[in-house]
């Protein structure tokens, strides 16, 4: 009897902590906007239509990825479109024009971006501006720095490189990109969840005077969290180059909204404190598909960005009424 | 009063903060398992006392003992070294994370150089708040927000247990509470004196303080004006002393 009471006591507190557990409520709205478009259009589930699905998604998902990591930190970074097209460039052009070995440009460009990240981090947490200032500036110095480099013009890259294949070519008709995607969520997600430096991050955005009270180097998991972003962003703004075969100076814009935007819809809190990888991933997903469905269903693509924003307030509505009961 | 040597002592500290003395020539000593009220009115400098404790101000003179050795109290680390634990007014909890993640928040036990042991951390979390007051805490991934202000206060004090704090600051702790959970709070602190565990306990509330401290430290303008403790003075004498601030017994 007593034995009785107290399993079904436990079914249900287990139950209530699925019902609670943080990232059902966007796996549910993500599964149930599938569902709505292969209906709505036949051609959104077939196999060429979610090959483009796959190849597109991880140049934004690689970089929201990094943003959830930042903005669980307390602070977000404006700069990504920029490091997206800037560090990308200096790898085409040090590749294509200076001769260097692909690979070597690759690292640079990666460094280039975890840079990036660290001038972000220091001006913000060293001198005490706002992220959104500090991020506001560089990208637009950023933005300015690449439109210079290029003058306007593209920069040739070749698709055919090794190095280009083994990061946006294909295993058996599937995009490798994707599976970069899903690694580099798979280590962000253990970092976030399983090790220290993940409960530092929680725990600095979430409060950030208990945090100091506790002994936890505050700035240097912002300024971390910035260069993890930054060398995150470079490497899907390369990803892309791989897959276009040209660099461009405008590449990424508008990219810091969406990744922000595919950070909330997947339930992270601009405040700082609580986020999750498996939402973001979620996020990145409803925005794709959204721009698909309208793209498949000839709709004007204008509509895009109304549909984005609307969701964006959706998502977080749908999260408190499901999250939010006590 | 020649007893043992007092587990905490503070003596002659002084403190400005340009030209307004904070605190001058202060002493305090605290005895194994004793319940010290430090009271006075506002800006009598109980606060910034604390704060020279817990290691936030350093102190501008004076020395502070810890069993009867000098030490120094640099930052939250050091104090935390001796054994000083503050429980803050704002509780220093993050309400976005769980109540494990909390407790060992910035201590965190390792499976391995980086890798977190969670479930030795969910384990010793449970265990800690059912030794000590866990008012209705249900599992230890309950997130800190939430918990209603009592059991906040059950996390802080819980989290200060684990890490063997042998005097704990309480600043407050009473203020945000409803009754039950302040008869709670106040209970436990009481239970921890048995285990030897003392406290500084400072509150505008002298219902409170009176009924649960041992003696009392009164504070006035940054001066102690005097020292009593329970049996030598009455709820009615302590808080004319608080406003008058002068230490008369009639």
């Amino acid at each position: 009897m007593g034995t009785r009471a107290r399993k079904e006591k436990a079914r249900a507190h287990s139950l209530k902590q699925v019902l609670r557990y943080k990232d059902i409520s966007i796996v549910i709205i993500t599964a149930a906007l599938f569902i709505i478009f292969s209906l709505v259009n036949k051609s959104f589930l077939t196999r060429e239509n979610l090959y483009i699905l796959l190849k597109t998604i991880p140049e934004l998902g690689i970089v929201a990825i990094g943003m959830t990591m930042l903005i669980i930190s307390g602070e977000f970074d404006l700069s990504v479109g920029s490091t997206f097209a800037l560090a990308p460039f200096i790898m085409a052009i040090l590749t294509e024009k200076a001769g260097w070995h692909p690979v070597v440009a690759l690292f640079v460009c990666v460094v280039a971006g975890v840079f990036i990240g660290l001038v972000n981090g220091v001006i913000t947490t060293k001198i005490g501006i706002p992220s959104f200032i500090t991020t506001l500036g560089t990208m637009m110095a950023w933005r300015g720095a690449v439109l210079l480099l290029s003058s306007g013009f593209p920069e040739a890259f070749s698709r055919d490189l090794p190095v280009a294949r083994f990061f946006a070519g294909k295993i058996s008709n599937f995009p490798v990109q994707f599976i970069w995607f899903i690694l580099f969520a798979l280590i962000m997600w253990v970092i976030l969840e399983n090790t220290r430096f993940g409960n530092w991050t929680y725990v600095t955005g979430g409060n950030r005077n208990a945090a100091v009270a506790m002994g936890i180097p505050v700035d240097m998991v912002k300024i971390t969290n910035f260069m993890v972003l930054g060398g995150l962003t470079a490497l899907a703004g390369s990803i892309q180059v791989f897959r276009m075969g040209s660099a461009y100076s405008i590449a990424g814009q508008g990219m810091e909204l969406q990744a922000i935007g595919a950070t909330v819809i997947g339930g992270t809190m601009l405040s700082g404190g609580s986020g999750t990888i498996i939402g973001t991933i979620m996020g990145t997903f409803i925005i794709f598909s959204v721009e698909n469905i309208i793209v498949l269903s000839g709709a004007p693509a204008f509509w895009f960005r109304t549909f984005v924003g609307v969701i964006v307030i959706v998502a977080v509505t749908a999260h408190i009424l499901i999250q939010g009961r006590k | 009063m020649s007893r043992e040597t007092p587990a905490y002592e503070i003596r002659g500290i002084s403190k400005s903060f340009g030209h307004v003395e904070a605190l001058k020539d202060v002493d305090l000593s605290v005895y194994k398992g004793e319940i010290i009220g430090l009271v006075g009115d506002n800006g009598a400098g109980k606060s910034t006392l604390i704060k020279i404790l817990s290691g936030i101000y350093p102190a501008d003179k004076g020395t502070i003992l810890c069993d009867g050795e000098i030490v120094r109290i640099n930052s939250y680390r050091d104090s935390q070294a001796i054994g000083v634990a503050t429980i803050y007014q704002d509780r220093a909890l993050v309400d976005s994370v769980s109540i494990y993640r909390n407790i060992f928040m910035g201590n965190e036990l390792l499976k391995s150089s980086h890798f977190l042991d969670k479930r030795k951390m969910r384990v010793e979390a449970r265990r800690v708040l059912n030794e000590s007051i866990s008012i209705g805490i249900e599992s230890p991934d309950q997130l800190v927000g939430d918990l209603s202000g009592g059991q906040k206060q059950a996390v802080a004090i819980a989290r200060a247990i684990y890490f063997r704090a042998r005097l704990l600051l309480l600043d407050e702790p009473t203020n945000a509470l409803s009754v039950r959970e302040s008869q709670q709070v106040m209970r436990f602190v009481q239970d921890l004196r048995s285990e030897g565990i003392s406290s500084i306990f400072v509150t505008h509330n002298l219902l409170h303080v009176y009924t649960i401290a041992d003696r009392f430290t009164i504070l006035s303008h940054g001066v102690k004006v005097g020292d009593f403790r329970k049996e030598e003075i009455t709820m009615e004498q302590l808080e004319k002393m608080i406003v008058t601030g002068r230490a008369e017994v009639s």
